[in-house]
């Protein structure tokens, strides 16, 4: 089986709309890593969207948040603006959608979550924070799965754990793919669909073959002007705009 | 459809006073004068810029550029009750680096303001992709030691003798750094 893994597309459709038609039906299943709303302008279109093409979806942190009006109250000054206009523009349909997603998702093809299994607010971004997952990671679900997929950081990674228990970043091949070891343990992160932040503006996924058990990091680019235009005529911070243009 | 919100969030202080926090516009030159014009010499003297002469003022808000020097003001019932800026260098050595200045009205001295905006300052930086945050003041100023601490800064270095204060002695300055991302890794539901 053949599994997109997006994360973080943030109400960008033309991004999503890309990553889409990348995909090509090459593959099985989708799998979206939550933040399907917040920062850009489209936020009924990718919730119907992701609706339509029928993607295996979880909440992250901003889906929450149109749920949880706390929860935005802690969000920084634009993400707190973007997320608050969302509610303002949102269908009740798709505001129901979003607040009826589950924080995580056990798969065959592995483990799905946000930001941590904890918490969709957590970030695993440095090696202890990573290493505190997978040794979790293996207690529990070690003989089920090696593989497990998370979102929130904007940034594509994969962190390891060998046989010995010693964690470590894997380095990303410049043609993207990469081939698992089924005796370690992987955490994997896709990037980001709808804000990259890696220095690079196209959309971010990955591919996983679950026979191969091969990995593929892609990039897509897409028509960023629109998805700017839109930002600025909804009246969102012209930051979220220009942030695109960077991949930052 | 466009937003109907501005750009600014509320908070509260301990007393449970509503605090405005919202980026500093050219339209706020008045209030930002009158909250210098008001500041003792005594707290003036650690601010880097002759914040009393209106020209300083104007430069200031004529080149405001949130890319490099990002202005936050508290306000509580359109009065400025503290001035905090992150600076951010767009190249080089420092480019993961920002750095955090703040003036807080002595009034509002440990009512949780200054945590307030600090925390505002960290969630933004990461917003802005920054890695590190870093913050010089007197070595003696206790509460802002405290306050920073709890804000996930840690003490690391001292350089003795480094400053003067506005009567000429040498003052012991403390240099407290951020790692960001670490912070972020440790917030709770």
């Amino acid at each position: 089986m053949r599994v997109a893994v997006l994360a973080d597309i943030h109400a960008n459709i033309e991004a999503l709309q890309a990553v889409l038609r990348d995909l090509d039906h090459q593959v099985d299943r989708i799998l979206n890593l939550g933040d399907l709303v917040g920062y850009n302008a489209s936020p009924n279109e990718c919730v119907e969207l992701a609706i339509k093409t029928g993607m295996h979806s979880i909440q992250g942190n901003h889906d929450q948040a149109i749920c949880n009006p706390n929860l935005a109250e802690t969000f920084n000054i634009y993400a707190h603006k973007a997320i608050l206009w969302t509610k303002e523009v949102l269908t009740v349909e798709n505001t129901r959608f979003l607040c009826g997603l589950s924080e995580s998702l056990k798969t065959t093809c592995g483990l799905a979550f946000h930001g941590s299994p904890e918490s969709t607010l957590n970030y695993i971004g440095l090696h202890f924070q990573a290493k505190a997952v997978l040794k979790k990671m293996k207690k529990e679900f070690w003989g089920e799965t090696n593989v497990c997929f998370f979102g929130h950081t904007h940034h594509r990674k994969i962190w390891c754990m060998d046989i010995r228990g010693k964690v470590a970043p894997v380095e990303i091949p410049t043609d993207g793919i990469i081939n698992l070891n089924r005796d370690e343990l992987y955490l994997l992160n896709p990037g980001s669909v709808g804000q990259p932040r890696n220095g690079d503006p196209r959309s971010s996924y990955l591919i996983f073959d679950t026979v191969n058990h091969t990995v593929s990091f892609r990039r897509v680019g897409y028509d960023l002007s629109a998805t700017m235009r839109k930002i600025i005529a909804a009246d969102l911070p012209e930051f979220l705009a220009n942030r695109l243009i960077h991949g930052t | 459809m466009t937003g109907t919100q501005e750009l600014q969030k509320t908070g509260k202080l301990k007393d449970g006073t509503k605090v405005i926090l919202r980026p500093m516009t050219k339209a706020d030159r008045q209030v930002v004068g009158d909250f210098f014009s008001q500041l003792t010499p005594s707290v003036l003297q650690y601010v880097r810029s002759n914040v009393t002469d209106p020209q300083v003022l104007d430069k200031w808000f004529e080149y405001l550029d949130y890319a490099k020097v990002f202005p936050l003001l508290a306000l509580i019932e359109n009065r400025v009750v503290a001035d905090a800026t992150l600076h951010r260098v767009a190249y080089g050595w420092r480019k993961h680096l920002g750095t955090i200045r703040i003036v807080v009205d002595p009034e509002f001295h440990e009512k949780g303001l200054g945590t307030l905006i600090i925390n505002e300052l960290v969630d933004l930086a990461q917003e802005f992709g920054l890695e590190k945050l870093m913050v010089e003041f007197p070595l003696k100023a206790h509460g802002a030691l405290a306050m920073f601490k709890k804000a996930g800064f840690s003490p690391r270095a001292v350089i003795e003798g480094l400053m003067k204060n506005r009567h000429g002695q040498d003052l012991d300055v403390v240099i407290m750094v951020m790692d960001v991302a670490a912070y972020a890794g440790r917030i709770q539901p």
